[in-house]
């Protein structure tokens, strides 16, 4: 079978009226298989949020392929965007729902089979411990609260592959750290995670390999012992700015 | 307390801001601006379109049963362009499809009028719910009556009347109020109206946005936070806020008086090159004040109710039953006859308007002048001190308190429930 | 598409809205409250008016040489009642039957009249002092005619005249007072109607054998029922008001369900979901419409609850009839409205970042869609006309028919499907739209906006033409100072085509020679050119002559139009000079030169052509010019952007200006030749845009 996220020579280029073009990304490989979690590490700007917005196809690529359980983002995005939850800091709720109806709305326009969705906002809510507030409406939700119902909706329909685009950025402490969990939790549920981070600590201690991209570029990807023994670095900062020092020159 | 360098400061800073935020500047100043010239090419390309129209038309008309003394009306129909003479097997039903315009049908007089040789009756036929045929009928009456009092004259002369003994008198009628009276007339009629509504959608947006719109994009705590007394804030926006509305009322005052002209052309028609739209110099500080105070009152009302927002959009719905308070008295006091009186001096915009309609052509009641700015102020006092009264709640100034205007007034201005402003929300 | 999911999200849609609780008191709770305070307000103050002017007793003066005549003849009035039959009075008409009137003598009307002690006055004279009067009147007349040549009284044959020798009483007043203007209406009518009947008097005293009224009587009869003029005038207005009603009632869904949900970030979420872009866009223009549909029948409802309440008062010959099929039909024609309003609005809605600037934009598209429901306003315009392809604009004039009672169902059918196609081509675009990574993802900061310069120059091109043409509008308006044909053109030319372009080059420091595309040009587009001058200019004018089937313009304008610009007090040599040579070098600078320029990236070079001859069309104002100035814009920029340089389009512009006034002066009327030779030039001048494309230089850093 094949992996469950394919990416070969993918390419993003926009068209601005006062610059031309502007590549984003240029050519990148990787894949993420099943039960792993895949780290996209990279500077603000890098190219990693377009790569994971080509690959829940909210973008469309300009050249190359992705395929996610063996669908192509540019040929069959429903069959993709069925097979995937997506979550960012910038993917939000909508205020004037309620925690439950924001978890079942997710559920069922996935199409997740329809006779099941209330047992599975049920198991949700008391998975992610929401039962408390399930009937609150969203826009009196606290921040740890909403990312709460963000998790639960994005695993509403039970995907196979869960991409988080800097799930951490802005969370506090404990938030991060059961943010943490929760994707190493979806791991041990044989989901391929894809994730993206500029922090290193996160990706040093989530990922099980790891994307440098630089420029649009991926200069390696490699576990990380891999990583550290080609360039001969101890910390993944290190490895980071000897590859993408490098390749600036 | 009130420094005047930090609210200068301040001031410029939000007069900055604001000329570099689109919507501001839409709806303050180009609005006001353009919209006349926009308008005035509106209506003239409508009309120079519909006059196309109508022009186009060849009336179709069918002549029936004309005598044979009377040939000169079928001549007089042929010579003219417009008409295109035709016949028709059934020509009612050819009206109502559209075929035909009119039906010419000459028919014997009424008894006791055939005593005059010649005389008979027309039949018009035409359909009164088609331009077309109504256009028709037009021109076909007006050549039967040219006709007509050509053959009255010439049948009243063997009676021994010359036309002029017919015609007894003439009655002509002569407006004295000079073009610059007929100016100022219509001026009054429009400029007020529109003088208020622009203060108004010209501190709107303003208002919404030092207020909600701050909160929104969350500046309002760091402007919480600089080193100068809130009230000088408060004050430094309100300024703001009303130098806004002030420039989208003076700006569109004048937009309107160059404009006018040119947009009443079309509907005037040449009349309107002997009108001067010109306001008199002695009414130019008199609007000038009224407008200030008009624009602080309308500056204080907004601000208040788009405190209460936390977004753009819910300062908008907070703010709109206010604009059309304020729009409603002036929108059904456009009709002339109106004269300021003491007992709407006393309502606030009313008097305004009237004002503004008397000043413009150029009559100045001063006792009741001051009497509508001493209202104005009133109203802006009893604002600042609602306004006072709310700031004093510290939940509203930093942007916590959940409810509405409404709530506020009821449970902590009147109510029993005072508390000090710890936060509910 | 997968209607359960468009089911699952107009749900879910519908009860976002509605859970919005001050959007729902704002759009529907307001304005049924505010409605009937503006009708009671109006209807009072109207009221008041109407009932003071009716009690007023009318103070006047008589003075003249036949004062005392009038005196009779109104004394005789002030005792008699008239018979309603005697009056022939219109519906709208103040009545005269409760007419008070009192003379007051005094010392000078004139002054008593603006001093307002009486409302009106009026003067008798005889016939010679009249005969002596219209002399001078005359005189005066001519003398105005003389100095403002060239425009023609507007006296039509028709209007009566005084014939010498008769009386002449003038009433007056002040226009600028409404109680002198309605004195002055009822003593107007009063006079007219005394002299009928003093007429009618002596004809009978002299043994005239019938009433004039007998004489050659009129009688028109319309076979148009009641109902069907009720119709035909409703119809008029029904569609532009409904459509006023459906716009706003559908913003307000429609500024939050894209724009909002793109400002709250709820957009992103949507769009990873396995809905597809169709079915979004699918639930969302049912939402919009649905609350369209809503508001606009609450709004109906209410105005129809007033109209029961007699809150608002119909002519009494205003009858309504609505047949099951008309009311069948207007539904069938309404609802295709909605749809395209929804659309329209949900396209404005996906094409704003923002929920304010979804606003800003909302003005501009309500005028768009209002326009074309204006068609039934102009007269004579029928379904069986190319009207029928226009969207909107063909339901407005169908319903106007229907509402006579046509039922021209074929055209009928060709309308719905008209609006079927713009509805669901607006829902692909906004579909696309979201597909668009510009408008949907949170742009980056734009690095011309840092550094400025040329960078920021095509950002803010569109705004510099907006206000040199509004600047070009108000001053021709406005200052007559610059209405003669020299200064005007002077002005137009040189201050707003070779300012604007000066002032702009400076302020973002532009190269010159590529801002003005100051290239040389290959001698083989030359000819090319030269071939496209004579064959481009009657094409053109077959172009105006085609427009001119759907948009005939007033000949009286096309003359006056002629007069103005074709002085016969300027030698040849100089209106060539400023008709020609001025305007292909100020214009070509304005236009094809920085206006491409700013453009050039932002559309593809075909669709960049048809932009800027468009945006050529509407700097000459008058409608009637838009198409074929629009037209000789298109092939001017054609060139330009065929061969890199302004300079083959200068060329072509003066020269092309030249020939037509040429061509004028000769008396040759190229806008009357046959048809054929229309198809000929056109012919030629493919051709020589065929030469140009095959010699091209293309203009530098198009977009692809």
């Amino acid at each position: 079978m094949d992996e469950p996220v394919v990416v070969r020579s993918l390419t993003k280029t926009f068209y601005d009226e006062s610059r031309g073009e502007v590549r984003a990304v240029q050519g990148i490989d990787f894949e993420c298989r099943v039960g792993e979690i895949f780290g996209l590490l990279g500077a603000n700007g890098a190219g990693k949020t377009t790569t994971l917005r080509m690959l829940a196809t909210i973008l469309v690529p300009t050249a190359g392929s992705a395929t996610i359980m063996g669908h192509d983002v540019a040929t069959d995005p429903m069959a993709v965007r069925r097979n995937l939850g997506f979550y960012s800091a910038s993917t939000a709720l909508y205020p004037r729902l309620t925690a439950r109806e924001t978890i079942e709305f997710f559920a069922r326009i996935n199409q997740y089979p329809s006779d099941q969705v209330a047992r599975r906002v049920d198991y949700l809510i008391d998975r992610f411990g929401i039962a408390s507030y399930a009937r609150a409406r969203v826009d009196k939700l606290s921040t740890g609260m909403k990312q709460k119902v963000s998790i639960a909706r994005t695993v509403a329909h039970d995907p196979p592959l869960l991409i988080f685009d800097e799930p951490t950025v802005g969370l506090d402490v404990l938030n991060a750290l059961e943010m943490q969990d929760i994707i190493k939790e979806f791991r041990a549920q044989g989901k391929a995670v894809l994730f993206s981070t500029h922090i290193m600590s996160e990706a040093e201690k989530l990922c099980d390999r790891i994307a440098i991209i630089h420029g649009g570029h991926i200069l390696a990807c490699d576990t990380l012992d891999n990583l550290r023994q080609a360039t001969g670095k101890r910390y993944l900062e290190d490895v980071f700015v000897h590859y993408v020092k490098s390749s600036d020159e | 307390m009130l420094q005047l360098s930090d609210i200068r400061l301040l001031y410029l800073h939000e007069l900055r801001s604001a000329l570099r935020e689109r919507n501001i500047v839409v709806n303050s100043i180009l609005l006001p601006i353009f919209l006349y010239p926009l308008l005035l090419w509106l209506v003239y390309t409508g009309i120079s379109f519909v006059v196309g129209q109508t022009e186009g038309f060849t009336s179709r008309v069918m002549l029936k049963g004309l005598p044979k003394e009377h040939q000169r009306l079928q001549h007089d129909l042929k010579k003219d362009k417009q008409v295109e003479l035709t016949q028709s097997d059934d020509p009612n039903s050819d009206i109502r499809s559209g075929n035909l315009d009119v039906l010419v049908d000459i028919v014997p007089p009424v008894l006791d009028a055939a005593s005059l040789t010649g005389n008979f009756r027309v039949r018009l036929t035409y359909d009164r719910s088609k331009d077309r045929s109504r256009i028709a009928r037009d021109r076909v009456t007006d050549h039967l009556s040219r006709y007509r009092d050509g053959y009255f004259e010439q049948e009243a002369q063997k009676f021994g009347l010359t036309p002029a003994q017919l015609q007894r008198f003439w009655v002509e009628t002569h407006n004295v109020a000079t073009g610059q009276q007929m100016g100022r007339f219509l001026l009054g009629l429009m400029v007020p109206m529109m003088l208020i509504v622009m203060v108004a959608v010209g501190s709107m947006y303003p208002a919404i946005d030092c207020t909600a719109g701050e909160r929104e994009k969350s500046t309002w705590e760091t402007l919480m936070t600089v080193a100068s007394s809130r009230i000088n804030l408060v004050v430094a926006k309100y300024l703001y806020v009303a130098t806004m509305g002030c420039v989208a009322g003076i700006l569109n005052l004048i937009a309107m008086t160059f404009s006018i002209k040119s947009m009443l052309g079309p509907i005037l028609g040449r009349r309107v090159e002997d009108l001067s739209f010109q306001i008199p110099w002695l009414s130019l500080p008199l609007i000038a004040v009224v407008t200030v105070l008009l624009a602080l009152f309308i500056a204080a009302g907004m601000m208040i109710l788009a405190s209460f927002a936390r977004t753009f959009k819910e300062g908008q719905s907070m703010v709109s039953p206010f604009y059309l308070a304020v729009l409603l008295p002036v929108m059904f006091l456009q009709m002339p006859g109106l004269e300021l009186t003491p007992g709407l001096a006393l309502i606030p915009i009313v008097n305004v308007c009237l004002v503004f309609r008397e000043s413009i052509a150029g009559i100045y009641h001063w006792p009741l002048i001051g009497l509508t700015m001493a209202v104005e102020v009133v109203c802006i006092v009893l604002a600042m001190w609602l306004a006072a009264a709310i700031l004093r709640y510290e939940d509203v100034l930093i942007g916590s308190y959940g409810g509405h205007v409404g709530r506020f007034v009821k449970e902590r201005l009147i109510g029993t429930k005072r508390r000090t402003g710890d936060s509910d929300g | 598409m997968n209607w359960t999911t468009v089911r699952t999200l107009l749900i879910h849609e519908l009860r976002m809205l509605a859970r919005d609780r001050r959007t729902v008191i704002l759009s529907i709770v307001l304005p049924i409250a505010v409605m009937p305070l503006m009708l009671f307000g109006t209807r009072y103050v109207e009221q008041r008016r109407e009932k003071t002017l009716a009690e007023t007793v009318y103070r006047y003066a008589v003075t003249g040489t036949e004062a005392d005549t009038v005196r009779a003849l109104l004394a005789q009035a002030r005792g008699r009642l008239f018979r309603s039959s005697e009056l022939k009075e219109q519906d709208d008409e103040e009545s005269l039957a409760g007419f008070r009137f009192e003379e007051v003598r005094v010392a000078s009307p004139d002054s008593s009249l603006k001093s307002k002690d009486i409302h009106f006055y009026l003067e008798a004279v005889n016939g010679r002092e009249a005969d002596a009067r219209a002399r001078k009147a005359d005189a005066e007349k001519k003398e105005r005619a003389r100095r403002r040549r060239g425009q023609s009284s507007d006296s039509t044959a028709s209007e009566p005249v005084r014939l010498p020798g008769v009386p002449v009483v003038t009433i007056y007043f002040q226009e600028d007072r409404d109680a002198s203007q309605a004195g002055l209406r009822r003593m107007q009518r009063l006079l007219v109607l005394l002299r009928g009947i003093e007429r009618d008097a002596l004809l009978r005293e002299r043994g005239f054998p019938v009433e004039p009224e007998q004489v050659i009587a009129v009688e028109p009869s319309s076979v148009a029922t009641a109902g069907q003029v009720t119709g035909s005038w409703i119809g008029r207005f029904l569609t532009v008001f409904l459509l006023t009603l459906m716009l706003s009632g559908g913003s307000i869904a429609a500024m939050d369900s894209v724009a909002g949900e793109k400002e709250r970030g709820s957009l992103e979420t949507l769009l990873t979901t396995a809905a597809s872009r169709a079915e979004i866009v699918a639930a969302k223009q049912l939402t919009i419409l649905f609350i369209a549909l809503l508001i606009t029948l609450i709004q109906v409802t209410n105005i129809l609850v007033y109209l029961n309440l007699r809150l608002i008062e119909l002519p009494k010959t205003f009858i309504i009839e609505a047949p099951p099929v008309l009311i069948v039909t207007l539904l069938l024609l309404f609802i295709p409205v909605a749809a395209v309003i929804a659309s329209a609005l949900l396209m404005l809605s996906a094409y704003a970042k923002s929920f304010k600037e979804a606003q800003m934009y909302f003005f501009p598209v309500y005028l768009v869609s209002l326009a074309p429901a204006l068609a039934a306003v102009l007269p004579g315009v029928s379904l069986r006309s190319a009207i029928a392809v226009v969207p909107v604009a063909n339901v407005s004039v169908a319903v106007r028919e229907v509402m006579v009672g046509k039922y021209d169902w074929p055209m009928i059918g060709v309308t719905l499907l008209v609006m079927a196609v713009t509805a669901g081509w607006m829902m692909r675009v906004s579909a696309r739209m979201l597909s668009m990574e510009r408008l949907i993802t949170a742009s980056e900061a734009d690095v011309a906006d840092l550094t400025g310069g040329p960078a920021l120059f095509p950002k803010h091109v569109l705004r510099w033409y907006g206000v040199m043409w509004a600047v070009i509008f108000a001053v021709a308006a406005n200052i007559p100072e610059l209405a003669t044909l020299k200064r005007q053109l002077f002005f137009n030319e040189v201050v707003i085509f070779l300012g604007g372009p000066a002032l702009m080059i400076w302020k973002y420091r532009l190269n010159v020679r590529e801002a003005l595309a100051l290239r040389p040009v290959k001698p083989l587009a030359w000819l090319a050119v030269l071939l496209a001058i004579p064959s481009g200019l009657v094409t053109a004018l077959g172009v105006f002559r085609l427009a001119n089937l759907f948009l005939p313009v007033p000949e009286r304008l096309l003359e006056r139009f002629g007069q103005e610009f074709m002085p016969s007090d300027i030698p040849f040599w100089q209106l060539l000079l400023l008709l020609a040579v001025l305007p292909g070098i100020c214009e070509e600078i304005g236009f094809r030169g920085l206006l491409l320029y700013g453009l050039r990236r932002k559309f593809r070079p075909v669709r960049l052509a048809l932009v800027i001859g468009a945006i050529f069309g509407l700097f000459h104002i008058a409608l009637f010019r838009l198409i074929p100035t629009a037209f000789l814009g298109m092939t001017l920029t054609g060139i330009v952007l065929l061969t890199g340089s302004i300079f083959p389009s200068m060329f072509a512009h003066a020269a092309s200006n030249a020939l037509s006034f040429w061509a004028a002066r000769q008396g040759l009327s190229l806008h009357t030749l046959d048809w054929w030779w229309y198809l000929a030039t056109a012919a030629a001048f493919a051709l020589s845009f065929y030469l140009l494309y095959r010699v091209r230089t293309p203009y530098p850093d198009l977009r692809a």
